[in-house]
């Protein structure tokens, strides 16, 4: 075999291969339009349910759960109203560590799993469950929460974060940050139909509570460490650009001290007056409101909750436009 | 039979299928570890195969290490069958036989290298002499070892990170992006990868790997016949075998099988072979024109001597000596006060460590966060190579033990997962010159003006001790304005580093986790210490003021309280501690108990406690913010001085001295499981062994005479009021365990008789529950069932109180 390149080939393949590669570059380094998730036009109600529920004789938590939900999204409406056939649908659920349920660090899994039956039952044609969990490695997280089975087995697509597949975004208006990085599966419109948030009502040592507002934490990118200083106005900023149709707080279980994390079941509420609900709303500011009242605080004590308001994200009274409570 | 040059299922192509499927496995075992242990697959297996790794840390630690019984049985298997591992099995010879092939064209050129195959048999002699005069060396050496880790270390990371970036440059190109991205994913789950894995310096592995395998320029094969240690083992173990290179009379002496044999061990033409150096790979038969070459008996040819020098071994004997301050010379050493570098989670003590460590890798491979890396010279170099955790890149998973199983030489030994979590493997420090609320609120008075807010606490937010590790030291000023400066408690950190990771500060973190040698529970701060040490010092702004003082024993509970201690010796008293807080002129008095038993500090709890219920420890009531909590074998009282003390403090020094108990979560006794709900007073629960709590408890004065239920130190007993029927005055519920049967059926007896003695009336028996009506017209009941015995006192409806005697009696087990 004679494998000796002329002048002339060597000139020619380098022309080729180099023009080539240039050419396959520049195509990718088109701009190409990404345009961003706009709030989906959906018919449900203004205002905030809360339906209350114990697992009761033949009932246990997972059909509780099923059915708090399914009352508290009826009174909004019906999920109907806002999932139409074909959407793509994704849910954020908080999945941010490696605890089990009984400890209320993460999303009750069986309150994901009937969120995304009932997705499916209104027709999307895709239901992903995805978080950003505070681990480098999220799979022990998904599989210790339970959400990742749970999930799975109601017929989701659970997927891990893409760290390559943040992207900056400008946040007008923004009081403390003017641009972050979120994550395209929850921000652009070709990604994403119907996005809902789906938090757990945690104490929170740096912003006070944790619930939904809070939660979009786990859809944005970069140093996420660095978003804690000054965190009231950066969590409202963050949710300028986050168009949650809708927010499902779980407070089955509220985790009461040592948050977020927790790890001790005496941090725990799991009593009917402290817990054992679940808030639903179309507005992340009223859930937030709502749910501060839990940790004995009104939606004014916290700081992010304020801000969100100034910032016209939601109505901090949730009282406001119908406040209906159910218990089952 | 296996002859014919035809038959696929020639020992020729036999070997060439052992060697692919034995590489598979090696590299699905090493790709899938992490999955493969967490289902208690051996992920190490091939590491325990090797005899030098088990011969060299067994000597070194002085033990013999168990796991390694792979390693006795290839051993065995190669006096039988001759060195069939090297050719047949190994890895890491595979990978040379691979990359051999590369430079097939290199080596027609002629070129010479040293091509001395004693070498490996002085190394082997250095590293076993070594193990008595230095140090364990072996696994610098090991071909298994240098397998794992290369292909650890650098080829997958390697891998991934090539995949990836041609996978991202085609995801910007319209219409292959499309197509690019499932496929992606696709070699994403087939390479098990979340993030591209990273190890700190692969590029000393990546020039260690092209030294040995660029020697294949010049000869094939050229670690497995010079250098390889274990080799020379398997070379020794071999000379004997069954299984060896026999030439027949018809060979031509042509020279081919000499001049192509990997291993270079054929002589004289073809015509005999090196002792101990062939692997059994069957080229030479293949080749053979004149089929006179065979591997099985039955005779013995005539072998060559193993050309082994007195002075190479003398060499080898000094070079090992000359070791020991190449190896012992270092900087922690020197300083005789350790070294800082954090060990995975179960690993022995230092010295112990490095005489086991084999230097593998296969903890660095299955860590979930990428969080474990190799030294290189950060440890000495008698340490290079072993792991380290470096949290800035990962941190220390708190629901993961697999590098603990999955170590072949238990340098890591396993550890439980409960174990693991209070295992110390370093302690965090907070350097406050970088720590962003520490040098944010330094100059206070000149922010007062300018405010802004500069609190942080990630590193408190991800801390997974469930109690964390770490705190603030909150300072609020007059406009309500919060400063929160993080602080350790060293005392309960177990060292994982996640604070260290997620530190927002650039560059180094403003939290750095020091490793621990020897690696100490957390838990042993609770062992054996004295209660007297669970106040804090101080919470917020109250202050211990009055020293805490503990009382032991009957006669300190008597010095404490003369008069009224008999009623906490009828459970199982240790001792009592008090102190007290104060703030200003107003004072908070804590008192701790401390009992045998979590049962008897629950009965203790639930004699004391009024009021409602609230959640704090494993229980706790408040009444007028007086607190009341149960929490293990401790009850804990709080009495403030005055109505002015908040709740809010009282339970802040409440929590303070729960989060210094020790941990985890108590039931109540048994007995409770046996109250039916409805209806129950739950804070009027009670629990205790003897009649003394009773007769406090007001039913009759009948049974203040005579100890009419038989109790004593044995018997447990649970009394709960019952709300009947509405505005009723209560009914009484007693559940009696007894420690026999005979106990229970005696108690009831004497019950029956005292209540006939009284002229009471007896019922018709409804079951076996028998019903009194007393002389205040009220109902009261007995039942006994085993070893149990249920009575109720005091109800005003005589079938709603039989009903519930029997629904208790129903439950209890027989």
């Amino acid at each position: 075999m004679n494998d000796c390149v002329s002048r002339r080939t060597f000139l020619k393949t380098a022309v080729g291969v180099g023009a080539g590669l240039y050419g396959l570059s520049y195509l990718s380094s088109l701009p190409r339009e990404h345009p961003l998730k706009r709030f989906k036009e959906g018919a449900l109600k203004k205002g905030i349910v809360v339906v209350h529920g114990s697992e009761k004789e033949g009932m246990d938590e997972e059909k509780t759960i099923k059915e708090m939900v399914k009352r508290a999204i009826t009174a909004l409406g019906g999920l109907e109203k806002l999932v139409s056939r074909g959407d793509r649908v994704v849910i954020k659920p908080n999945i941010s560590w490696n605890r089990s349920p009984e400890f209320a660090a993460n999303t009750n899994p069986f309150l994901v799993a009937s969120l995304v039956e009932m997705c499916l039952e209104a027709g999307a044609s895709r239901v992903r469950v995805i978080d950003h969990t505070c681990s480098s490695n999220p799979r022990p997280s998904y599989e210790i929460s339970g959400i990742a089975q749970a999930a799975r087995r109601a017929g989701a697509e659970v997927c891990f974060v893409d760290t390559s597949r943040f992207r900056e975004i400008p946040i007008p208006g923004g009081k403390a940050l003017s641009s972050w990085a979120f994550y395209e599966g929850f921000v652009l419109q070709d990604e994403v139909d119907v996005l809902i948030n789906v938090p757990i009502a945690k104490h929170h040592s740096t912003s006070r509570l944790t619930m939904a507002l809070k939660n979009t934490f786990g859809m944005v990118g970069w140093d996420r460490g660095s978003l804690h200083k000054d965190i009231h106005p950066k969590i409202a900023d963050l949710n300028r650009v986050v168009k949650v149709d809708l927010t499902v707080l779980d407070a089955y279980r509220v985790l009461k001290y040592h948050g977020p994390t927790g790890g001790r079941l005496e941090d725990v509420d799991n009593s009917p007056e402290g817990a054992r609900r679940l808030v639903v709303s179309t507005d992340p500011v009223k859930v937030d409101s709502y749910g501060a009242t839990l940790f004995g605080l009104r939606g004014e004590d916290v700081g992010f909750i304020r801000e969100a308001q100034e910032a016209g994200l939601g109505e901090i009274d949730y009282r406001l436009q119908g406040f209906e409570e159910i218990s089952i | 039979m296996l002859q014919d040059k035809k038959s696929p299922f020639r020992a020729y192509n036999l070997r060439k299928w052992a060697q692919a499927i034995s590489l598979a496995i090696f590299l699905v075992l090493l790709v899938y570890a992490d999955p493969f242990t967490s289902r208690n697959v051996p992920a190490d297996a091939f590491l325990r195969l090797s005899p030098l790794s088990a011969l060299g840390t067994s000597i070194a630690s002085r033990e013999l290490i168990s796991q390694y019984w792979p390693a006795v049985i290839l051993v065995l298997a190669t006096v039988v069958m001759g060195r069939f591992f090297c050719g047949w099995v190994c890895p890491f010879g595979t990978t040379i036989d691979l990359t051999d092939k590369l430079f097939k064209r290199q080596r027609e050129k002629e070129r010479r290298l040293y091509d001395g195959r004693r070498i490996k048999y002085y190394l082997l002699a250095f590293l076993l002499l070594s193990l008595f005069i230095s140090r364990q060396m072996i696994g610098w050496f090991d071909p298994l070892s240098l397998a794992t880790n290369t292909y650890t270390i650098l080829v997958h990371p390697y891998l991934v990170t090539l995949l990836g970036g041609f996978f991202n440059f085609l995801q910007g190109i319209p219409i292959l992006g499309g197509l690019a991205s499932p496929a992606h994913g696709f070699s994403n789950q087939v390479l098990f990868v979340l993030r591209e894995p990273f190890f700190h310096n692969h590029t000393a592995f990546l020039i260690v790997f092209l030294a040995i395998i660029s020697a294949g320029i010049v000869y094939r094969r050229y670690w497995c016949r010079n250098l390889c240690p274990l080799g020379a083992i398997f070379a020794l173990g071999s000379i004997g075998a069954y299984f060896q290179r026999r030439v027949r009379k018809g060979c031509q002496v042509c020279g081919i099988c000499q001049k192509e044999c990997r291993m270079g061990c054929i002589t004289e033409g073809g015509k005999s072979t090196l002792a101990g150096e062939c692997i059994l790979c069957m080229d030479c038969q293949e080749l053979c024109p004149s089929g006179a070459i065979r591997f099985r008996g039955p005779w013995l040819p005539k072998l060559q001597e193993v050309d082994l020098s007195r002075r190479g071994l003398i060499t080898a004997c000094f070079s090992s000596v000359a070791m020991v301050p190449a190896l012992r010379f270092n900087f922690p050493q020197k300083l005789g006060k350790g070294h800082q570098m954090i060990r995975p989670p179960g690993a022995l003590e230092e010295g112990e460590f490095l005489a086991r460590c084999v230097r593998c890798g296969e903890c660095m491979r299955v860590c979930k966060t990428n969080g474990l890396h190799p030294t290189l010279l950060e440890a000495g170099l008698e340490g290079a190579w072993t792991p380290r955790l470096i949290p800035r890149i990962g941190h220390c998973d708190y629901t993961c033990t697999l590098c603990s199983n999955v170590c072949p030489s238990e340098a890591i030994r396993p550890v439980e997962l409960p174990v693991k979590q209070r295992l110390a493997i370093g302690k965090a420090r907070i350097d406050q010159s970088r720590c962003i609320p520490w040098v944010g609120y330094a100059g206070l008075p000149e922010l007062a003006r300018g405010w802004k807010d500069v609190n942080c606490g990630v590193c408190e937010e991800v801390c997974p001790v469930p109690t964390k590790a770490i705190h603030f030291n909150t300072y609020v000023d007059e406009q309500g304005r919060e400063i929160r400066r993080p602080f350790v408690r060293e005392e309960v950190c177990n060292g994982c580093g996640f604070c260290e990771y997620a530190c927002p500060v650039m560059g180094r973190a403003a939290i750095l986790v020091e490793g621990v040698q020897p690696q100490v529970p957390v838990e042993s701060s609770y062992e054996g210490y004295k209660i007297k040490q669970v106040f804090p010092e101080r919470v917020g702004a109250w202050e211990v003021k009055v020293r805490p003082i503990a009382y032991t024993g009957e006669s300190g509970l008597y010095e404490y309280i003369d008069g009224g201690a008999e009623p906490y010796l009828s459970y199982s008293f240790q001792q009592v501690a008090v102190a007290e807080y104060r703030h200003n002129d107003m004072r908070i008095l804590v008192e701790i108990w401390q009992f045998g038993s979590t049962d008897d500090a629950f009965g203790v709890y639930t004699k004391d406690r009024e009021g409602s219920e609230l959640v704090l420890g494993d229980h706790a009531s408040i009444h007028e913010n007086y607190l009341w909590i149960w929490k293990g074998r401790y009850y804990i009282r709080l009495e403030p001085g005055s109505p002015a003390v908040r709740l809010s403090e009282v339970g802040a020094i409440a929590e303070a001295i729960i989060d210094r108990l020790p941990p985890g979560r108590s039931l109540p006794p048994e007995l409770l499981r046996y109250l039916p709900k409805e209806g129950l007073l739950h804070e009027r629960i009670q629990f205790f062994h003897k009649k003394i709590i009773l007769d406090n408890i007001q039913i009759s004065d009948e049974f203040i005479e005579e100890n009419v239920f038989g109790l004593g130190d044995e018997t447990d007993v649970v009394v709960a009021e019952y709300i009947l029927a509405s505005g009723e005055p209560p009914t009484k519920l007693m559940v009696v365990k007894y420690p026999t049967e005979e106990e229970a059926r005696k108690a009831r007896e004497g019950y029956v008789r005292l209540r006939l003695s009284l002229g009471e009336s007896l019922k018709e028996p409804f079951y076996t529950v028998l019903c009194f009506k007393d002389k205040g017209g009220r109902y009261n009941t007995v039942l006994s069932k085993g070893r149990y015995l249920v009575a109720c006192f005091l109800a005003s409806d005589c079938l709603l109180v039989e009903d519930y005697t029997k629904v208790v009696g129903d439950k209890l087990p027989d």
